[in-house]
């Protein structure tokens, strides 16, 4: 029994011993043995990295484009958070603009999700999310590849605020014609209608994707959809079947005139003029509103302003003296 | 309150030990309850070792610290000459003393206290009433002033309040009369607290010795035993294989050098737990060696290459660690062991070399320095030291093992 009983002491004491060595203080788990690449596309709308222990949280989110806003709020996304979050928090962290929509979710200790919306960027979107503790930073690389375009699904005219007139001309061209010292009348051609062209331009109130052509050409692409505009007929606005593409820059288009037609005007002798070819200019405003959305996505758009349409119908020559005090 | 863990363990061991020399003294295992008893007093002047600027100079006062002076108070017995172990050892004294020191410089360093157990035994006989004895003292010493950054900066050499304290000493023991003896000697000193706390330079002193014992009771047979008689009667010895099994734990310290940064000690102390398995030949009655088999878990093994800070310079408050793998923290190595075998207590010495290991820490030849105190004839006590390259400590051992095959004291 004694034996027994200092055996059974001799074993306490090499437990205490034991227990009483781990220094785990100083270990901590490591949360990721390698710094991981994830990759977003179209098809890989979400990828969820594993994370080895629970004593991480996310720092931060580095080397995004410019004007890309990060902002946090917890799981449910009502409360906003502030990054970095404290040891153990969970929460949402947003990457975003017009043109970029991008999550990371911490909603365990064990997982961190990586969900895409859109990159309507030309290019990858390359980001860095830091995760870490205080003692030790990872960084995981996403490349996040350009997502589908926009689509225009319709345009709506406020046909109420329609607004035209036909009295305006734009100078075609100018020539000087001097026959003071001629005998006989001279004759002068035009070709009023070769350069004439109806001019198109869609006015966009800038909005929350922006509003200039590189920023409508993320939205829609190079291809830019097509749209039907308004024109007069017989004195009566509607849809004709024009179409143009949805661009911000103006479009020059046909006007559906002769650019052959050659006209001549006669000038007396003795007379010293200006001769002023005019188109007279057919020109509306309307506006409107672009509906769009991306089939990806299933976020919609819409885009408004005003169209604005100048179309050549005749042309007028105008000639005016020139006297001395012109000269 | 934060706990001396040696302190804790040494005590442990001390009441262990104590008990030990109690049930010896009880003579519970020997033939005869008649034991011998002896009470001692010496005096110990020392010349310190200046092995670190502190003690050259380098200290609050900046004078160097040469001198050390203790005074020892010790009991012993011996067993008595019908005992097994009295006819075996006839010679062999083992107790425990108290000692007191001083560094005449008690203002960085204390007055330390040592409360130790000894034995001594004599080496050889130079005439009928002189002879060399050794004697060994391990116990710990108590009432350091340790290294503090802000009240005691200098001290750079202790780093507990409580340290072990080891002496060996060479004695010439004259013998006065029938039961008193004068011995002067000179002897060697070190504290340490072991690698369990940093700073941990240690104490070393080599000094002289001299004392006077006086022995009480058995008083015929101790002079039948002395040997001057030339009668003693000890049983034939024949050599045999012995086992032994011993299991140990212990702390330790640890200091690491993070790469382009400054040397850390690593807060807290790190576990080891060891398994040792020693067969050995039994040659005499005086010593036993053979080969060991030393499994080893350090909980701080080649935590160098696993530093997890990545955020600026680790020190002490922020550095961590990934845990690494299993196979680097434990090691299994081969030495070879020689034991100088005594009653109660056995020395033992070992040489070895990691055989199974992966990592610059373990991947290395170790040296040990053991003590085996018998708390029954199979089961005893161990308390020890491991070195690698012969001085740069590795770690305490505290620990009890179990002998198979034991024989003796029949």
């Amino acid at each position: 029994m004694k034996n027994t009983f200092r055996r059974l002491q001799c074993g306490i004491l090499a437990v205490a011993w034991l227990l009483a060595g781990c220094n785990s203080d100083v270990f901590i788990d490591r949360f990721l043995s390698a710094e991981p690449s994830v990759s977003l596309s179209e098809t890989e709308k979400e990828v969820t990295v594993c994370i080895e222990a629970d004593n991480w949280d996310i720092l931060g989110v580095e080397s995004l484009r410019e004007g890309v806003a990060v902002s946090a709020t917890d799981l449910e996304g009502k409360n906003s958070k502030y990054l970095p979050f404290e040891e153990g928090e969970t929460g949402i962290v947003y990457c975003k603009n017009a043109f970029l929509d991008f999550r990371v979710e911490k909603r365990n200790g064990s997982e961190l999700h990586f969900i895409s919306g859109e990159n309507l960027y030309d290019q990858p979107f390359e980001t860095f999310v830091r995760v870490g503790n205080r003692y030790e930073e990872k960084v995981i690389r996403v490349s996040f590849s350009p997502t589908r375009k926009y689509q225009i699904d319709s345009v709506a005219y406020d046909w109420s605020q329609f607004s035209s007139s036909d009295y305006m001309l734009e100078p075609v061209e100018q020539v000087e014609v001097n026959t003071l010292d001629a005998s006989s009348p001279a004759t002068v051609y035009f070709y009023p209608y070769k350069n004439s062209a109806r001019i198109v331009e869609f006015y966009m109130q800038y909005g929350g994707w922006g509003g200039d052509e590189n920023d409508l050409r993320k939205l829609l692409g190079d291809a830019a959809s097509q749209v039907e505009i308004p024109d007069i007929v017989n004195g009566t606005p509607g849809l004709y079947g024009t179409r143009v593409s949805f661009r911000h820059q103006a479009q020059r288009l046909d006007a559906g005139l002769d650019k052959e037609l050659k006209v001549s005007k006669t000038v007396e002798a003795c007379k010293h003029v200006w001769l002023e070819v005019y188109n007279g200019i057919e020109q509306y405003n309307v506006p409107y509103k672009a509906y769009l959305s991306n089939s990806l996505t299933g976020k919609k758009l819409e885009i408004s302003g005003t169209l604005s349409s100048k179309k050549p119908f005749n042309y007028l020559i105008i000639p005016i003296a020139i006297t001395d005090e012109d000269k | 309150m934060k706990i001396n863990r040696l302190a804790v363990r040494l005590c442990m061991c001390a009441l262990v030990l104590f008990r030990a020399l109690s049930l010896y003294a009880d003579g519970k295992d020997s033939l005869s309850r008649k034991m011998i008893h002896m009470a001692g007093i010496d005096v110990k002047p020392a010349y310190v070792f200046p092995t670190h600027e502190f003690f050259a100079g380098n200290n609050a006062t900046f004078s160097p610290i040469r001198k050390n002076l203790s005074v020892h108070l010790k009991y012993g017995f011996k067993f008595a000459p019908d005992t097994y172990f009295g006819r075996m050892y006839p010679h062999a004294v083992q107790g425990i003393g108290v000692g007191y020191n001083t560094f005449f410089h008690s203002s960085e360093l204390g007055n330390p206290w040592s409360v130790y157990a000894f034995q001594t035994s004599r080496i050889a006989s130079l005439t009928p009433r002189l002879s060399l004895d050794y004697e060994w003292n391990f116990g710990a010493s108590f009432g350091w002033k340790k290294y503090d950054a802000e009240s005691n900066p200098y001290n750079r050499v202790v780093g507990s309040k409580m340290n072990a304290y080891i002496h060996l000493s060479f004695l010439l023991n004259w013998q006065l009369d029938a039961q008193t003896n004068l011995r002067a000697g000179i002897g060697a000193t070190h504290f340490s607290n072991g690698n369990t706390a940093y700073p941990n330079a240690g104490v070393n002193t080599l000094g002289a010795s001299i004392g006077l014992t006086r022995y009480f009771g058995g008083t015929s047979r101790v002079t039948l035993a002395d040997g001057s008689s030339g009668i003693v009667r000890r049983p034939p010895f024949d050599p045999y294989v012995s086992y032994d099994l011993i299991v140990y734990g212990a702390t330790r310290k640890k200091g690491v050098f993070p790469e382009g940064g400054n040397p850390v000690l690593v807060p807290g102390s790190f576990g080891i737990l060891g398994l040792n398995f020693t067969p050995m030949y039994n040659f005499s009655r005086y010593f036993r060696a053979g080969v060991s088999v030393d499994a080893q878990y350090d909980e701080s093994a080649n935590i160098s290459s696993y530093i997890a800070n990545s955020v600026g310079q680790p020190d002490a408050e922020t550095i961590k660690f990934y845990r690494p793998p299993f196979r680097e923290q434990f090691a299994v190595g081969l030495s070879v062991r020689a034991e100088v075998v005594m009653p109660i207590f056995s020395i033992n010495l070992g040489i070895g070399r990691n055989v199974i290991c992966k990592g610059a820490d373990t991947d290395s030849f170790y040296q040990i320095l053991a003590l085996k105190t018998d708390i029954t004839k199979n089961l005893f006590l161990y308390v020890g030291y491991q070195l690698h390259d012969f001085k740069d400590p590795n770690n305490l051992m505290l620990g009890v093992g179990f002998r198979f095959n034991a024989k003796g004291r029949e």
